[in-house]
């Protein structure tokens, strides 16, 4: 039996309830004259509001009717005739699938793919999930089309790895380095989430906190002791280098300020420790499950 | 966990803004592989250093602010540079409204040498032009970031002699003498290597040879100590 993933993006649904507009059948477009699709396999619906990718419906498969073959749209003949000119063979027909839907039932519970990315196995661009994606259909290991299904969450992996995919690109890179030298390895199957998140804490505190605290520092200072001085305008000062862009200390500290309203002290560490503790069952799932796959740092460009 | 989720997306969205510069979308902490980094030069700690001086100075002095030129009228250069279309401040003097010195940052300072030293700070005479040369330096304050939440970590000897190699190349006399006063930071009036961290050494005899002062836990919300 298949998992899969319908992207409702690139296909077209034919309801047939008006409440449920992934009842009926969907059709997929394919060079293809057989797709590996069969009675009884499973599927979820992936759907995009606006910018958020989510799984939306789930269900099995009842039906796969022979394709019809669709007629060369008015572009691809005149392709042929090019092509014919030219010696050269017509362009390929394209077949259209109809897949019958049934026991359609809506996903609710943490179905957002930002938030399962790091749950999921077959994902590696964390930042942009949805480019495993796109396309009508693919399949899925069997193992995420449940986690999907539950709602399933790798906390101590999602936690450490949507932190590091927060801060920019070269401090990635760059933690990577340091971790490198702290386990003598390149590679970090095997060590712990938990240590990797002390790893972690330390290195924004060090790089990123530390310094959000002096920009605050100096808001304040421009703010409360220097708003007075003849010709300054507080607000406008901050930092420029040779390729003339600008930054205003100003905006950067209310960034901060912001961060530190929410958690002054980066206590998310200790609640993303204490979650991992309370979700002991799905942690040792998932240990098994990644096994055999790294840490989800993503340098891609 | 959907709590949980909610607030690590949260967090997380909220340092991914923060730890990005908004204008130039560089990184707070650039990731620099060369000796920079360990030997502590932070710009973002030395403009901290540079504002808390200034507002000290409020309390003896009228500031004014001289504005830079182009994309440096209210913008300070990130790495030492020459002083000219540079921002900086001058203190006048609260009876007379003249010129008292002036307060530049990470200006470049010319010697008889082939050498132009940048101190982090430097306290200029009321009549230096935008090339200044040694002979128009009062004092100057350099500032070492300790990148660590340690308390362990202090600056390195080679960053103590590097400030005490500069204080030489600008034969800057006594700065006691000189006339600049100090409310706040009354104790500090001298050569000062200013650090968030400990301070080299505890020693003030060995830290008055150098004819420099060490400030340590100069930082937010901490109480300064000075040696020498």
């Amino acid at each position: 039996m298949n998992h899969l993933v319908f992207n409702a993006t690139y296909l077209t649904v034919n309801n047939t309830s008006t409440s449920n507009r992934f009842s009926g059948s969907v059709e997929i477009k394919s060079e293809l004259d057989s797709l590996p699709i069969d009675i009884g396999d499973q599927y979820h619906f992936l759907e995009q509001k606006k910018k958020t990718y989510l799984f939306s419906h789930t269900g099995v498969i009842e039906k796969v009717t022979d394709p019809s073959i669709l007629p060369y749209t008015d572009s691809e003949l005149r392709k042929n005739e090019e092509n014919a000119a030219k010696k050269l063979p017509p362009v390929k027909q394209t077949y259209l699938h109809r897949i019958g839907l049934a026991e359609t039932r809506p996903l609710t519970d943490n179905n957002l793919l930002a938030d399962l990315a790091y749950s999921l196995k077959l994902v590696y661009r964390y930042i942009k999930p949805h480019k495993h994606f796109e396309s009508q259909f693919r399949k899925l290991p069997r193992p995420d089309f449940e986690t999907i299904n539950k709602g399933m969450l790798y906390v101590a992996r999602t936690g450490f790895g949507k932190l590091i995919n927060s801060i920019p690109r070269e401090n990635r890179l760059e933690f990577t380095l340091l971790a490198m030298k702290e386990w003598n390895t390149i590679d970090f199957r095997k060590v712990p989430y938990l240590e990797g998140l002390d790893f972690l804490q330390a290195y924004i505190s060090q790089n990123f906190l530390q310094k959000g605290r002096i920009l605050v520092g100096i808001k304040e200072l421009l703010s409360e002791r220097l708003s007075q001085v003849g010709g300054l305008q507080v607000q406008q000062v901050g930092f420029t280098d040779s390729d003339g862009k600008e930054d205003n200390v100003y905006t950067q500290a209310t960034y901060f300020e912001e961060l530190f309203a929410q958690d002054d002290n980066f206590d998310i560490i200790a609640k993303i420790k204490a979650g991992v503790v309370s979700n002991e069952e799905d942690e040792a799932r998932f240990q098994k499950l990644f096994k055999s796959i790294t840490w989800p740092i993503d340098v891609s460009i | 966990m959907s709590a949980l989720l909610k607030e690590i997306n949260e967090y997380t969205s909220k340092l991914e803004k923060a730890s990005l510069w908004h204008g130039s979308e560089k990184s707070l902490a650039e990731v620099e592989l060369e000796k920079a980094k360990k030997f502590g030069e932070d710009y973002i700690y030395e403009f901290y250093c540079y504002l808390r001086i200034l507002s000290d100075l409020q309390h003896k002095y009228h500031l004014r602010f001289v504005p830079g030129s182009g994309v440096f009228t209210f913008k300070f250069p990130k790495a030492p540079a020459a002083k000219k279309g540079k921002p900086y401040f001058i203190a006048l003097d609260q009876s007379t409204g003249k010129i008292a010195f002036q307060i530049c940052a990470a200006t470049e300072i010319g010697t008889n040498y082939k050498r132009s030293p940048a101190p982090d700070i430097s306290f200029q005479k009321p009549d230096a032009s935008d090339t200044p040369t040694f002979k128009d330096v009062l004092m100057i304050f350099d500032a070492k970031f300790i990148r660590s939440t340690s308390d362990k970590d202090k600056i390195g000897l080679a960053q103590f002699y590097y400030v005490s190699g500069m204080v030489r190349d600008l034969q800057i006399a006594d700065p006691s003498t000189c006339g600049i006063e100090f409310n706040e930071l009354a104790t500090c009036l001298g050569n000062c290597i200013l650090t968030n961290g400990d301070a080299h050494c505890q020693e003030h005899d060995y830290v008055k040879s150098h004819s420099l002062k060490a400030v340590e836990h100069f930082d937010v919300g901490k109480t300064f100590k000075v040696i020498g």
